[in-house]
């Protein structure tokens, strides 16, 4: 019976004979164990967040590699509202922002350090029909003009203060109608269903590269003036000499292969140093724009 | 038979010990078996158990990872921390977090966590790996898991979740414990049921034991009591009285074969010689030949210790003994002095432990009944299995040899004497078995070979490869008769020996049969016949000698036999008789005399004489006519002297008879003869006559084929000149539909782009019957002027048959239209300046060809020289009666050193060129329109200049 009281002995032992190593749980401390400064920079651009990380990505491991001592990371916001608010809170150090933004961010303790290039690329400009006979904006009197949405900067705006500035009481003298994106503007100026289209240049020229055969019934009739470019702003605390570095190498990166073929994902063709005299400027054109169309609330992409 | 089983004791010890281990090896063995097995199925299912934990771990792991993509590009705290909320009821979580790659917690099922950093060293540890998922911790209280969040080729951070394991182990527990629980249920079942059967079988089998003892105690009539028949030791107990009854039938049948075999058999016990081995073997005695060597007193001491046990009838007969007298046969009282040595064989291989002996040696029987008669016997010593150890029982065999050694004696004596008269034969003797083997070869062999007859026994097929190459075919046809058992052949072949030299043989065999008639093969005699074929072939040259002189003899000769019958005769005299030599040979040669009488008298008197000289015998042919013979007679006589014939030469002497007379006849005839000559002389002379006369005619003829021959030779030389152009047009065909292409490609990118609007128009419901015709028209002008191109180069590449009047200038038009796509895809500038009204009589689109053969020329030689400007400058202007044209470009010029041949045929320096194309030019130009080309470097380039007759001055006729 011994020999029977071992045999059970080990069955038992083999079946619960796991390790039983000692359970630890994790532990948790407050900073990051080896890491120096990580900067923040966040992607002020409503787009796809994945789509915005692939994009910018690149840049911030090319920051990475070239800024020695600091580390940045990425990120990016979903809407307008959650890049507001973390403007408000101060939570990057960084951010890309376009015009509208980056003049908020000179009120929350931010800076520009620098900005896109391609200024020209921003302005709005207002299709007609090759056969509409169109010629004058005088001609759109009576007349309806289509836009993207209310407060669209570059496709409704921008090509409202032009028909302004140009003799045209826009409340009075045409019926707006806002058919929601860019692209729906051009269809309804191409399908004749309005006079005229404002609509801003890079959605112009992307319907030109992908519908030639339509593109050419329509005409860019009026173009408005140029807007400031994205800015990149950086928050007060972050150290000078940093803040300087950044700006300096994206303000060089056209100068490098890997620099442009960052660039082309954008895609844009060069960063340029700027300071926060440019966005002032930008800011007095806007309120004069504000004065004379509507108020100034939302970005349009 | 009385059953014992029941009845005897069956020892309680025994009996218990049975009991005991059949109980515990049962009860053991069984435990063994079901706790392995359960044991395995346990491990198996936990670890299976466990393997599903860690899956599930990574499951909620990699839903966490998805769920969080989105939300950490953007850094977005409150959404990560959403999807970690949304799992954090999951049952057994421990904990559930998403981190960055530098491990700042961003999501947390404890929310106090997030934007603290992980710090103890498995975290860390795997935040320095790379990113691919893992397992953190795996024990019996929980799994850690981490999944790497990642956008392409981006580590984004990490997905982590903890998993109790809290069920896992009760699962497990309560798992182990019902299987304990079985595991002692099944071995107490198991112990209990060992019990009865030990019961059961212990009492079968003592019951069987108790007979095997009795048996072993030499009870042949005691049974197991097989009662219970449908027990297996029932069973068993059958099969034991069954081996019981074979035992005794066995025993029995052995008895009787120990009697009545024929051979005398002895049952010695050796049990003594055995003790003694090995007490030598004690002492440190290992080499046992050497002892018994040195104590052959020893040896005899111990053949007084083998006991005789038993020895069978044949042994008594053997050795002339009584039955009475079986106690008086010991080894010593049959032993030879001799017999002691294979007596001391046996003890050293009983000592080396080799139980089988066999040998011959001699005995002799006992004295007081054969009186000592001494017997060759053959002698087996065997120990039988398992007497190995003690030696009590050896059966010794002995066979009665006496007379097999006479007859052995009697044999050897017999193959001697044979073998002696074989061996020292002078031919060479041998004996080929039925299979071809060799069973005999005497060594006389290598006399006449030069081989050993060990070599012809080794190797039959020497026999074949020593005979000569020119008497193989005879050889081997004489071989395949004698694979037969047929009576004696002959043949006589030669042989190469093995000194090279060549020697004739004369081969008789014959075939061999045994007492029972049996075919044993062929006894062979080869006899040297070297010196017999010398003599042989000098007599044969001899005869031919001989008979060559007789034939030589311009004079009949005849042998005449005593009785006067003709035995030979030569060809002469077959002539002057008509009859041939078969038909003379027998014959009384008096018949074919005209004289029959004189004849034989003539004959009698050679042989009573001895010789007659000058007889003269008319002898008669089968046609009738008489030859007169002049006879000279000899008697022939053999080397005994006896008479053997008569040799009659005689000659012929009709001619000389006739002599005068025809002297006679030519004096008179010889006057006639100058007058036929004369005759025939004048004959000759007209037969000159007509000869000249032949040959003129034959000159006419030759002259007017000749004529037919330049003819014919320049039909054939046109005849290869349209080749050529034919030659030249087929390699223009590919230039031509490479143009085609060309001149296709801009009408057909139109017509693409006019499909391509009509598409477009009717997506954007813009396509209009009015705009859908203006299309169609304009696509069908396309394919018009597409069709136009076709029907161009149709028209220039169609052959011409008749020569007509042409416009220079509207030719080379159409040689240069023809190539103008090309040329304007080479970014080839033309400059032309064609005046019209120039007219030439000749082919047009022979000579358009000439002239694009030229331009295409020109444009090859711009490519080939990369030109960046390519230029073709074509004029024509009128030089008197002549146009001039002149191509000219600047493709660089062609070599000074090829310059004179390239209008030579086949000559080219391009490596797919043809080498025809300037040929044909030449030849259109030259042959067809009468016309001149020359090739000169002018400039950047070559410069071809066509001169051409025109048309009102000079047409061709």
């Amino acid at each position: 019976m011994r020999r029977l009281s071992l045999g059970l002995f080990l069955l038992a032992f083999a079946v619960c004979g796991r390790s039983g190593t000692e359970v630890t749980e994790p532990s948790y401390q407050s900073s990051a164990p080896g890491l120096g400064k990580v900067f923040v920079v966040n992607i002020d651009l409503p787009h796809n967040p994945l789509l915005m990380y692939e994009i910018y990505r690149p840049l911030i491991d090319y920051l990475n590699r070239n800024v020695p001592g600091a580390s940045f990371r990425l990120e990016t916001s979903p809407n307008y509202e959650e890049f507001t608010r973390k403007l408000h809170e101060g939570q990057f150090d960084f951010a890309l922002a376009n015009g509208h933004q980056t003049l908020n961010a000179l009120h929350l303790n931010y800076h520009v350090i620098a900005k896109m290039a391609d200024d020209s690329q921003l302005v709005g400009v207002i299709l007609v029909r090759h056969d509409s006979g169109i010629q004058q904006v005088a001609d759109l009197k009576g007349k309806k003009v289509a836009y993207p949405r209310p407060y669209c900067m570059m496709g409704t705006i921008m090509p409202q203060y032009y028909l302004h500035t140009h003799g045209l009481d826009i409340k009075r003298d045409i019926e707006n109608l806002y058919v929601g994106s860019h692209q729906s503007s051009i269809m309804n100026v191409y399908l004749g269903n309005v006079a005229a289209a404002g609509v801003r240049r890079p959605s112009w020229e992307l319907f030109k590269r992908k519908h030639p055969d339509q593109a050419r019934e329509l005409v860019a009739q009026w173009e408005t003036e140029p807007l400031s470019n994205v800015g990149v702003v950086a928050r007060d605390d972050v150290p000078p000499q940093v803040a300087a570095l950044v700006a300096q190498l994206l303000n060089t990166l056209h100068t490098t292969e890997e620099g442009r073929t960052i660039l082309a994902r954008i895609p844009l063709s060069r960063f340029e140093l700027a300071d926060d005299a440019h966005y002032r400027e930008l800011e007095s054109f806007l309120h004069k724009v504000y004065r004379a169309v509507r108020p100034l609330e939302e970005p349009c992409p | 038979m009385k059953a014992l089983g029941a009845s005897l004791p069956f020892s309680v010890a025994a009996h218990g010990s049975f009991k005991r281990q059949f109980m515990l090896t049962f009860s053991v063995g069984s435990f063994v078996l079901i706790a392995t097995f359960v044991t395995y199925l346990v491990t198996a299912e936990r670890a299976q158990i466990y393997a599903d934990s860690t899956e599930h771990a990574f499951d909620l792991a990699d839903a966490l990872k998805v769920s969080s993509l989105q939300w950490v590009p953007g850094n977005d705290l409150a959404g990560l921390q959403e999807v970690v909320n949304a799992i954090h009821d999951h049952p057994e979580l421990r904990y559930a977090m998403v981190l960055s790659p530098q491990g700042r917690v961003l999501a947390h099922s404890d929310p106090a966590r997030i934007g603290q950093f992980l710090a103890d060293e498995s975290s860390l540890a795997f935040l320095k790996g790379p990113p691919q998922s893992r397992v953190i911790t795996d024990d019996v209280s929980r799994v850690d898991v981490a999944v790497p969040i990642q956008f392409k080729t981006w580590h984004m951070g990490w997905a982590r979740i903890a998993l109790g394991r809290e069920q896992v182990v009760a699962k497990l527990h309560k798992l182990v414990w019902s299987t304990v629980l079985f595991l002692v249920v099944a071995t107490l079942l198991s112990l209990l049921a060992a019990r009865g059967l030990a019961n059961r079988l212990g009492a079968g089998i003592s019951s069987l034991v108790g007979v095997a003892d009795q048996v072993r105690r030499g009870n042949r009539a005691v049974r197991a009591d097989a009662g219970r028949e449908s027990e297996e030791i029932a069973r068993l107990g059958e099969s034991f009285n069954l081996m019981l009854d074979n035992l005794v039938e066995s025993e029995a049948r052995y008895r009787t074969l120990f009697e009545e075999v024929p051979i005398s058999l002895w049952e010695e016990d050796f049990s003594a010689v055995r003790d003694y081995l090995k007490d030598l073997r004690a002492s440190g005695i290992t080499d046992f030949q050497q002892y018994f060597d040195d104590h052959p007193d020893e040896v005899v001491r111990l053949a007084d210790k083998v006991v005789v046990l038993d020895v069978n009838r044949q042994t008594l007969k053997l050795f002339g003994v009584e039955d009475a007298e079986k106690p008086h046969l010991t080894l010593r009282a049959v032993f030879l002095p001799e017999s002691l040595d294979t007596f001391k064989a046996e003890l050293i291989s009983l000592a080396e432990h080799q139980y089988h002996f066999g040998r011959e040696i001699g005995l002799h029987t006992l004295r007081h009944t054969l009186r000592g008669k001494r017997i060759d016997i053959l002698l087996n010593l065997i120990v039988p299995e398992g007497h190995e150890e003690t030696l009590s029982r050896v059966l010794v065999a002995i066979v009665d040899i006496t007379e097999l050694k006479t007859f052995e004696e009697a044999l050897r004596q017999s193959e001697e004497r044979y073998r002696i008269i074989a061996d020292f034969t002078y031919d060479c003797e041998y004996w080929q078995g039925p299979d071809g083997c060799l069973l005999y070869v005497s060594p006389s062999c290598e006399m006449q070979t030069g081989y050993r007859a060990e070599e012809f026994i080794d190797d039959p097929a020497q026999l074949a490869r020593v005979v000569h190459p020119d008497d193989v075919a005879a050889f081997e046809h004489h071989m395949q008769h004698t694979r037969e058992p047929v009576g004696p052949l002959d043949i006589d072949f030669r042989i190469i020996r093995r000194d090279g030299s060549t020697i004739w043989l004369n081969h008789v065999c014959r075939p061999v049969y045994g007492h029972d008639n049996e075919y044993l093969g062929r006894r062979v005699s080869n006899r040297d016949i070297t010196e017999r074929k010398r003599l042989e072939t000098r007599l044969e040259e001899t005869a031919a000698y001989a008979r060559e002189l007789i034939e030589s003899s311009p004079d009949p000769l005849v042998i005449v036999s005593p009785d006067g019958r003709i035995t030979d005769l030569n060809k002469r005299s077959e002539a002057v008789t008509g009859l041939s030599r078969e038909q003379l040979i027998g014959s009384e040669y008096s018949d074919y005399c005209t004289d029959p009488d004189k004849a034989r008298q003539a004959f009698m008197q050679v042989l009573t004489a001895g010789y007659a000289n000058d007889v003269t015998l008319p002898v008669r042919h089968v046609s009738g006519n008489v030859t007169e013979l002049l006879f000279n007679g000899v008697v022939l006589k053999g080397v005994t002297g006896e008479v053997q014939g008569v040799l009659a030469s005689a000659r012929d002497v009709t001619k000389l008879r006739h002599l005068e007379r025809e002297l006679r006849e030519l004096n008179e005839s010889l006057e006639r003869r100058i007058e036929e000559e004369v005759a025939r002389s004048h004959e000759k002379d007209l037969m000159l006559i007509e000869q000249s006369q032949q040959a003129a005619r034959e000159l006419q003829a030759l002259n007017e084929s000749l004529e037919q021959r330049v003819a014919f030779e320049v039909a054939e030389s046109r005849g290869k000149d349209h080749m050529l152009i034919q030659q030249s047009r087929l390699a223009a065909m590919g230039e031509m539909v490479h143009n085609i292409a060309h001149q296709w490609r801009q009408p057909l990118h139109a017509l693409s782009i006019i499909l391509s609007n009509i598409r477009d128009g009717y997506a954007l419901h813009e396509l209009t019957q009015e705009s859908l015709d203006a299309e169609i028209q304009r696509a069908r002008a396309l394919l018009k002027q597409m069709s136009a191109t076709v029907d161009d180069f149709r028209d220039f590449f169609r052959p011409e048959r008749e020569a007509a009047e042409f416009e220079i200038a509207e030719a080379v038009q159409d040689a240069l239209s023809v190539m103008d796509a090309t040329l304007k895809d080479k970014r080839i500038e033309v400059v032309e300046s064609l005046p019209s009204g120039l007219m030439a009589y000749g082919y047009h689109n022979q000579f358009a060809q000439a002239v694009l053969n030229l331009v295409a020329n020109a444009k090859e030689a711009i490519q080939e020289q990369e030109v960046p400007h390519g230029r073709v400058e074509v004029s024509l202007t009128r030089s008197g009666d002549s146009a001039i044209l002149t191509i000219q470009d600047n493709g660089g010029g062609i070599s000074e050193e090829i310059l004179p041949k390239i209008f030579d045929p086949y000559f080219t320096t391009k490596e797919q060129g043809s080498g025809i194309g300037l040929y044909m030019t030449k030849i259109i130009i030259q042959r067809n329109h009468r016309g001149t080309i020359e090739a000169a470097n002018v400039g950047p380039g070559t410069r071809f200049v066509i001169s051409l007759p025109l048309v009102k001055e000079d047409r061709p006729s």
